[in-house]
Formats: structure tokens, sequence, C-alpha cells
């Protein structure tokens, strides 16, 4: 402040106003501001602390209050039932008081000073009956705990309150007694005032006594924690006390801190005790994944920079890091210190922690029933959190705890035999793998709340000098840490003009930027899970063929695979949307290679597929259980349509790869149907020749598929169906065309269940020769076909006339030797007119 | 007492004044700008580009360089004066040559509206002439901020001395080692907050010590009303520049006056700051119009 002195005092004065900013840090360079500041935070944080007290006390007599009301409605009955006896005996006393020997009867000083002596001692035997009652509880169920569970269960509320009405009720009595001594009358006030205490806690040792055995069981005092926590976050939002304190962010952190040392000690509890059951720990997983939910909700409320986040060390990089600070470091020869940074997960990893822990535990114990309800509330988070802005945490989340779930399937059985305890386990992994499409649900869902239009309504109604304001409910990480640099930007240029001067699409800008950034995260990380949680695991069981856990894990997976196919189409139509909010095209914003992602997609569906494939034939091994999805049906129905898929996109790899296997899986499907038939419904066999009209079908578009590009699907086709053909023996091939026959026949009154599946073939073949302009007319009666073959321009757009499953008949089964003598039905024979009109005029215009 | 070289900011700031005043540079540049002397005379274009610097430059580089050291004592000083000197032929008194030679601005002194060159007393003695000489009118061109800026411009280089003065980071290391919760964060807030301050009136962002601390259109915005205060600067030097030349062509029978074009102007910035606060062109674009580049 030298520098100021030859200025005088008036120009000093003027200068020190003109440049209050300067002012401001020149006034820093005095050790005696920062021990003035010292002493004016010691000071704030004394009567702040008091003011919080005070406040916590009020809270707590407000919850004594309610506790109070809890429990006078559950004796108010009683209460009541004993009030109505005495006025019935007070009458009946004032009836029976007309009878001389009764009216010589009179309450006498004396009686009500041993009455209330009496209710003394009652009141003591009570505190001690109810203190050895939970002492009893707590020396045998909780005596090797740390020893804050013994503090939670002394300080849980209700107890806490019964104590002392108990507490009360002796000591008024004793202080009547007393005073009774030195001539004090007993009034009738006192009187009535002790006989009430005495009442409620006669009526109250009852229920409270009771509920002190519930205590035996860890659980009890969850609701408590549950609470606790609650009121401890709350605490470190904007609705708290001080929460922009950092000593009471601190405060706060290391009270949730405790509380969630104490939920570990709680799982250590309940796992080495041998007389709790699993149950125990799934109560405490729950109460865990609650306590996780709530605080995704209140976490956007929180500043990323608060004490609440526990602090970790990160050491700084020479070359990156401000002048001053290398300055100092090298006058001094020191190293550069490092920064201590906000730990943001702090909570979610210890919940995850603990969570992983619980179901270790109670997969040593082999407790499924009790894991499944652990990986039900896993889904149920999964469909919540997402929703709050916890993302990122449920993929986390998932991708810790799901690895485990999965590993409880390893006892799922790949025998005849399908017990309780394996369909439990396939169920757990099922629940598990469903989780992970909740969360690709819930959080498109919630992304969806951060379109374009309402961000910017949301960043436009924030107003940058009120940081209570400078919140979003639900938002993810990235835009909540964003919105707190724009905070502190905007109030820089505050502090400097007086005024925001930055135009208002920047901060619309920089929070668009945000989330688009959040999303890359969270697609890069989903489809990272998806890849691992079903095509690494589907390969992994296979490989130790468990074919009913792959079968199940694929059929999530391609379930996954559609969802997130669709979903990220939805949420790159909403990054297209944010883009629009790039006013300044100066921030690098993250690209997102949606066709990559795609097509990663379709790779994970292909090799789960392959898995299918591989696995299908030996699905039938299982007995059907309909307590079990039916893999086997799921698996062929699977692989038929991906056949299609294959022939419509010319991927003649894929389909000689998928066609050999759904061969055999469709002959396997047709004898499944006609034994399950036979024994039960023979009036339907009929319907068992469906796998195989699907099979000639697919056969049939197979010869299409060649004649339209010159791929040669044909080929593995023909060479499958004649080593069939070639293993029957010349009247087994007979018997079995003949049959082929019957089945392709056209039903007249009966539409077999898979008849609609194929016309979906069907439209999917007339789809394709329009996408590739080779049909311009949707009339079916005059198509014109631009296609070289006779036979292309014969299958399009011909709607029910043709089918696939003729053609095959006519063009490669009943042509074969064995077949000469053999009289194909109605539909094939015309097929053949067909195909041989088609050569003739194929020959004639050779011709010319 | 401006000390350049001891301070830093104060340094930054008449660096940046200096280089940032030509917006240009002949060959390295793709801004279209040229420099005319009018009417354009091949003699006068030699003596003018003798006269301006003497490192055997070009016309264009020679205005170029004189100019940056105008705005560069300027920065430093408020003012920068230039004599001119007319070389005579000794027989005719005809002026033959001229050259512009800085005086330095530490050795001027204004009195009653006249300005007088200081010379050291033993100077003075030793060749036999008065320790404060007369600066005629018609023989100096003074070079000044314009009129507007003059005062801010001053109050920019006192903070900056200030703050360059109180750039000893010891003070943080000793407040650290202390036990007085110091807060680093905190004090360097306020140090950036203060530089912020320090440069507003003429847009100085200090080399963008502050721009991670502040938003991007902030910053952005001061660097165009710095733009501002360079456009009138430049504008303020080649006036008294001119002037110069026109008295010079009194002396020596020639008419001379230099023309730059595609210097930005206020019309650019008003542009610029109407597109920042649209958001649009790109950020990018909107720079483009100042670039040195």
């Amino acid at each position: 402040m030298n520098d100021l002195q030859p200025f005088g005092f008036f120009r000093n004065l003027g200068w020190r106003l003109n440049n209050p900013l300067l002012t401001a840090f020149l006034r820093q360079l005095s050790f005696s501001y920062w021990k003035r500041k010292l002493a004016w935070a010691r000071l704030r944080l004394f009567f702040n602390k008091n003011i919080f007290g005070a406040k916590e006390a009020f809270g707590n007599r407000l919850q004594a209050s309610r506790v109070y009301f809890e429990v006078g409605k559950r004796i108010v009955f009683s209460a009541a039932e004993a009030f109505v006896l005495v006025l019935i005996f007070h009458y009946l006393s004032r009836f029976v008081g007309r009878v001389h020997f009764f009216a010589a009867l009179k309450i006498n000083e004396t009686v009500a000073v041993q009455l209330v002596t009496t209710f003394a001692q009652v009141a003591a035997t009570l505190l001690g009956l109810y203190f050895a009652a939970i002492s009893t509880v707590i020396s045998s169920a909780y005596a090797r705990v740390p020893g804050d569970i013994r503090i939670l269960i002394a300080e849980e509320q209700v107890s806490r309150i019964y104590f002392k009405i108990l507490t009360l009720f002796a000591a008024v009595p004793i202080l009547l007694s007393g005073f009774n001594t030195y001539g004090f009358r007993i009034d009738i006030l006192n009187f009535v005032f002790v006989c009430v205490l005495g009442l409620f806690a006669v009526f109250s040792f009852i229920t409270l006594g009771i509920r002190a055995f519930q205590f035996f069981d860890p659980t009890a005092i969850l609701p408590f924690l549950q609470q606790k926590f609650v009121r401890i976050v709350i605490a470190a939002t904007p609705a708290g006390f001080n929460w922009q304190n950092p000593a009471f962010q601190n405060y706060q952190q290391r009270q949730a801190e405790k509380l969630l040392s104490s939920c570990e000690n709680l799982i250590s509890l309940a796992a080495s005790d041998e007389r709790l059951s699993g149950r125990t720990l799934t109560d405490i997983a729950n109460a865990l994944f609650h306590i996780g939910c709530y605080y995704s909700g209140q976490k956007s409320k929180i500043s990323p920079s608060s004490q609440w986040f526990r602090r970790r060390y990160r050491h700084k990089e020479w070359l990156l890091t401000d002048y001053n600070e290398v300055s100092i470091a090298l006058q001094t020869g020191t190293v550069l210190r490092p920064e201590t940074v906000p730990d943001n997960d702090w909570i979610e990893d210890s919940i995850s922690g603990q969570l992983t822990r619980i179901i270790e535990e109670l997969q040593k114990r082999n407790e499924l029933s009790a894991c499944m309800g652990v990986a039900e509330t896993l889904h149920w988070y999964c469909r919540i959190a997402p929703n709050l802005g916890a993302f990122k945490e449920a993929v986390r989340m998932l991708q810790v705890l799901s690895p485990k779930l999965q590993a409880m399937s390893a006892s799922a059985p790949d025998a005849a035999k399908l017990d309780d305890l394996s369909i439990r386990s396939l169920a757990i992994a099922d629940v598990s793998c469903a989780s992970f499409v909740e969360v690709v649900l819930a959080s498109t869902q919630a992304f969806g709340r951060f379109d374009a239009p309402l961000l910017k309504k949301k960043v436009e109604q924030i107003r940058w000098d009120k940081p209570e304001t400078v919140v979003m409910e639900g938002a993810p990480a990235l835009l909540v840490a964003e919105l707190k640099k724009l905070e502190s930007q905007f109030n820089f240029e505050l502090r400097v003009e007086g005024r925001v001067v930055s135009p208002a699409w920047w901060g619309i800008e920089a929070s668009a930027l945000a989330v688009v950034t959040e999303i890359r995260g969270f697609v890069i990380s989903i489809m990272k899970q998806a890849e691992s949680m079903f095509g690494q695991e589907a390969v992994n069981q296979l490989k130790v063929k468990r074919y009913l856990l792959v079968a199940q894990i694929v059929a999530r997976g391609l379930e996954a695979c559609s969802k997130c196919s669709h979903q990220f189409r939805e949420i790159e139509a909403l990054v297209g949307r944010l883009e629009k909010l790039n006013c300044s095209k100066d921030l690098r914003w993250p690209e997102i290679d949606w066709k990559d992602i795609q097509e990663r997609i379709g790779s994970l569906r292909k090799r789960l597929i392959a898995c299918l494939s591989r696995s299908s034939l030996l699905l039938d091994q299982f007995p059907s259980d309909d307590r079990l999805p039916d893999y086997f049906g799921q698996a062929y129905s699977i692989i038929a349509d991906d056949c299609i898929i294959a022939l419509l996109t010319s991927d003649k790899e894929r389909f000689d790869d998928l066609f050999g296997k759904y061969f055999a899986l469709a002959l396997k499907a047709s004898q499944r149907l006609r034994d399950r038939f036979l024994a039960k419904d023979s009036q339907n066999l009929w319907v068992s020749g469906d796998p195989v009209i699907d099979l000639l079908a697919i056969s049939g578009y197979a010869i299409l598929a060649t004649e339209l590009d010159g791929v040669r699907f044909i080929d593995s086709v023909t060479q499958r169906w004649d080593a069939y053909f070639t293993g029957l023996g010349q009247k087994e091939e007979q018997r079995t065309i003949d049959l082929l026959g019957a089945f392709s026949e056209r039903a007249t009154f009966r539409t077999p269940p898979r008849e609609l599946i194929r016309i979906t073939w069907q439209q999917r073949w007339e789809g394709l020769l329009r996408e590739r302009g080779l049909t311009d007319s949707y009339d079916f009666l005059t198509p014109r076909v631009q296609h070289p073959s006779k036979l292309i321009k014969c299958f399009a757009g011909r709607h029910s006339l043709e089918r696939t499953q003729h053609l095959f008949l006519a063009s490669q089964v009943y042509t074969r030797p064995n077949a000469k003598d053999l009289k194909p039905p109605r539909e094939v024979r015309q097929m053949q007119t067909t195909l041989q009109r088609l050569r003739e005029t194929a020959a004639s215009d050779l011709d010319e | 007492m401006p000390r350049r070289f001891g301070d830093l900011y104060t340094t930054f700031l008449v660096e940046d004044v200096a280089q940032n005043m030509w917006p240009f540079g002949y060959g390295t540049s793709e801004r279209k700008g040229s420099v005319e002397l009018k009417p354009n005379d091949k003699n006068v274009r030699r003596i003018l580009t003798a006269a301006l610097d003497r490192n055997g430059h070009g016309f264009e580089s020679s205005i170029q360089e004189f100019l940056t050291k105008a705005a560069g004592q300027v920065a430093e000083h408020d003012f920068a004066v230039a004599e001119i000197v007319f070389t005579q032929e000794a027989n005719t008194n005809k002026v033959q040559d001229v050259d512009f030679v800085w005086i330095n601005p530490l050795h001027i002194i204004r009195r009653w509206g006249r300005l007088y060159q200081r010379v050291p007393v033993e100077l003075a003695a030793e060749r036999g002439i008065k320790s404060r000489i007369l600066l005629p009118p018609e023989r100096i061109m003074v070079f000044s901020a314009p009129a507007r800026y003059r005062k801010p411009l001053a109050q920019v280089r006192e903070a900056l001395s200030i703050m360059s003065d109180h750039r000893n980071d010891f003070f943080s290391l000793q407040a650290m080692e202390q036990n007085l919760q110091f807060d680093f964060v905190e004090h360097n807030r306020a140090r950036m907050l203060a530089l912020a301050e320090a440069g507003r009136p003429i847009g100085y962002a200090c080399r963008g010590m502050f721009n991670e601390q502040a938003a991007t259109p902030y910053w952005i915005r001061l660097k165009i009303l710095h733009e501002l205060f360079l456009i009138e600067l430049r504008q303020s030097l080649l006036r008294t520049l001119n002037a110069g030349l026109k008295k010079t062509g009194e002396r020596m029978g020639f008419e001379g006056q230099i023309e730059v074009n595609g210097w930005p102007t206020h019309h650019d910035v008003e542009v610029a700051l109407n597109q920042l606060d649209a958001g649009a062109p790109s950020l990018v674009e909107i720079l483009d119009t100042f670039s040195r580049r």
C-alpha cells in the first residue's frame, strides 16, 4: 500500500474508488488481511454453529413431536378404553356413594402420597425393564460390532423418546413425594399429570417393548439411517443451512462418510451372524440403492467444487501449470504443490463397493432368493437413477454389479434336469441383463429433458448472480460442472463490468456442449458395456457349454441391440438439435460417429446370433418348462429371420453359416412340434409342418436372391438338401417329398402360426425390389420390373399369388430322379407350369 | 515515472500496443493492405525512406517501423517526439536531406505549452549550450494517444505498474507457510480481477492472462474494444506523421502525404460487436477482421 502514498490522501481515495478490484487485491497482500479474514471466519463459524445447533435441536423437537403423535396414535384406543372404564367407575362410585357403606369411604392425602410413591416405583421398574430389554438386544446381537452401530440403536428416535417419557414419569412422582415431605399438597393437576404419564408409559411399554426385540435384526435401524442420510444430503444442497460455507460442507461430508461406514459395519454384522438370513443383506442392499437413488436426484444441486465431495490429490504438469505457481516452485526449488480435487463419485463408489460385498456374501451362502432381491432392486435403480441425471452412475453401477450377478448363474445347468435353484440363477442373470435395457431407455428419456428448446429455456431462467438459481433438476454431471463454471465466469464479468456483458447464447451453447459431451460419454460407455455384457459373455458361456445361459444372454442382447439402435437414433436427432445451438463455432464439439455405433450394434447382433446358432441345436435337449422362456423356439425364429436378412443384404458368408444350422434346427423344430401334438393334440398335427414350410420358403428365397444379384446362395441350399435326401434312401426320400408337398399345400380354412411371418418376408422382398428401383409400380397386376431375370419379374409385386416354398419344391425337389412318379400338389404344379413358360420365353428371346 | 523493463505487465502493454499498431506485415500477411505516397514521387519516396528508417528497408516497412516505435513510446510515456532534422549544403544553405530523429521522452519538458529538451548540465557546459533547449513546433512531430484515450491509457499503465510491483509470489509462499488459512485460489482470482479492471479502459486483456477465469465472449469483446483503441491510435499517429511530412515538404519543396488502406475501421468494430451479440458468424470469423495474419 506504500505505493499509493505519494498520491496524497484525496487522490489516493479517488484512485481506490475507481479501482475497487485492484484495491481489493492489494489489500490481500498483507498478512493482517488474512488474519482478519481468519478471525472473521471463526466468528461466523461460531455463530453459524450455534444457529445450526439450535436448528438441529428444533428439528429434533419437531421429530419428537411426531413420535409422540405416532406413539399416541397407537395407544389412543387403549387409553380411551381405560378412560371410559374410569368414567364408568366414577359414575358407579357416585351411584354406590348413596349406599351408606361406600359413602363412608373418602380419598385422603396419605393415599395420594402412597399412590404417587407407587407410581415412582412403577416408573423405575418400567425404565429398568425397557433398558434391560435394549441391553439384552445390544449385548447379544451387537456385542462384536463397532461402537457406531450400538450408538445408532441407542440414538434411535423412538427409543430415545420413550426413555425420556419414562424418566419424566419416574422423576415427577419422586419430586412430588419429596415436596410432600415439606408439607406440599399434591394438587389435582399434578396428580392428573402423573396419572396421564403413567398411563402413557404403561401402554407404550407393550408396543415399544415388543419393538425393542426387532433390533435383533440390524435392518430395523435402516429406516433411521436412510432418514439421517436424507437430512445430511439436504443440508449440502441450497435447501441446507449455510450450504455454501466450506466448513459446513465438510461437516456434512464427514457425517455422510460416518453413516456409510455404519452401513458397512451392518453388512459385516449381517454377514458374520449365521442366525440372520440373506434377506437381511438384501434389505441393506435395498436401503443402499434407495440412498443412492435419492442422492442422484440431489447431486445436481450440489456444486462440483463443494467440500461435500471428498478430496483427493492430483499432481500438476509443469508445462501446463499457471505461471505464478511455476515461478514460486522455481524460485524456491520446490516441486509443484499437488492440487486437491473433488472426488465427485465417492458416495457412488462407496455404495457400489458395499453392494458388491453383499452380493459376494450372498453368493458364498448360496442365497439365490436374496440375491434375486438385489438384482430386482438394481433393475429398479437402473430405471429411476438415469431419470434423475445419474447416467454415468447407473452405467457404473451396472458395470460393477452385473458381472457379479451374472456369475451367480454359473451354476445354471445344461443337464436335462431343471430345478428351482437353476431357474432362479438364470432369473438373476436375466434381471441383471434387463437392467441394461432399463438404463438405455431411461437415459434416452432423461436426455430428452435437455432437448434444445427446453435447455435454452432453462438456461435463460438462471440468474447468474444468485447461486441458488444455478441449479437444474436431473442435470448430468458435466452440465452441472459447466453451469458452475459459467457462474464463476459471469461473476468475473459482474465484478469487473458491473453486469454480465457476455451474450446469452454463450451460456446456452456451453450448456448444450456439456450435454452433448455427456451423451458421447454415455453412448461410448453403454456400447462398451453391451459388448462385454452380452457379446463377450455369450462367447464365454458358449465355451463352457452353458447353452441355456447363452440363449438367455442372446435374447436379452438382441433386445438391447434393438433398443440401443432405436434409442441412439433418437439421441442422434437430439444431438443434431443441440448442435444447432453452437453459435461461436469456436469450441470443439465432441464428434460422435453414429454410423460406427450403428455398425457396432449390427456387428454385436451378428455375433450374438452366431452364438445362438451354435447353441441352438442343443437347446432342444432341455425339457420344455413353462417357468423358463421357450429358448429353443426363440432361437429358431431369430435364426430364420436372420437367414432372410442375410439373403436380402447379399451376405453370403453369413447365410452359408446360418443356413446349415437352421436346416437342422427346422427339422428338429418340426419333430419337436410333432411329438408334442402326438402326445396331446393329434388333431393339430399339421401345425408341425410350419417350420418345414419356413425352410422351404427360405430355400426358395435363396433361388430368388441368386437370380437377383448373381450371388450363389442356392449352392449351399442345394448342397444341404442333397445331403439330406441322399441319406434317406429311395422310398424314404419319396415319402419325405410327399410329406413336404403336403405341408406346402395351402390350407383353406386354417392359417398356420408362422404364415404371417412368411408374409412379412415376402413384403421385405418386395420392399427390397422397390428400394433398388427395380420396380416402380405398386400395382400387383401390372408390375413393371426392370430386371433381366424372368423369375424375378414373375415374383415381383405378385402379392399372395406365388410362394417361394412352391418355387423351391417345383425347381429343386420334384425335379429329383426319385420324385418322377410322384404327383406334386396343385400349387407346385402351377409353379412348374410357370417355370416351363419362363424357360420357353427365355429360349425364344434368345433365338430372336 | 514508468519503469518499462522492470514492470512485467507494463512491458506487456508497451510491447503489445507497439506490435499491434500495425495490423499487417508485408509479404507475411494474408490481409490486403497498402501504403501509398500521394502524389507518388520516386525522389520523395527515397528521401522519406531514408528519413524514417536507417535499416535499409523499403518505404512501406520504414513507415511501419516508425509508427510502431511511436506507438510504443506513446504507450509508455503518453507521447513521442521526433525532431525533423534537415541537412543543408554549407555554401548554399539549400536543404539537401532530412532525417526524423527520436528524442528520448524522458528528456522532454513541457512548459507553458512549449516543449523543451533537457540536456545534462555537464554536456551543456561542455558544448556551451543551455541545459534546456526549446524545440520549435515547426521542427518537431509530437505523437500522442487520441484525446479520449489519453487519460485511460495513463490509468491503465499506472494500474499495471502497481500490479507489477506486487507480482512478488513470495508473499503467497510465506502466507501459505504461516498458518493463516491463505487461499491461493481466491488470491489468484483477486489478481486476475485486478488485472481485468486495470486493462478495462482500453480493453487490454494482458495477453489473455485471465482468459480462463472469464467467458470467451467477454475477452473477445475486450479484444474488439482494444482494437477500437488501436484504430484511433493509428489514425492519430498517421495524422501527426502527415503533419510532419507537410512541414518537411514546405521546407524541401515537395508535397507528399501517406495513405494507408486496409486498416480495420470503426465500422468493423461496430459490426464485430453486433455479430458477437447475435452469435453469428463464428468467433474465429469475427476475430479474423482484426487478425494480423
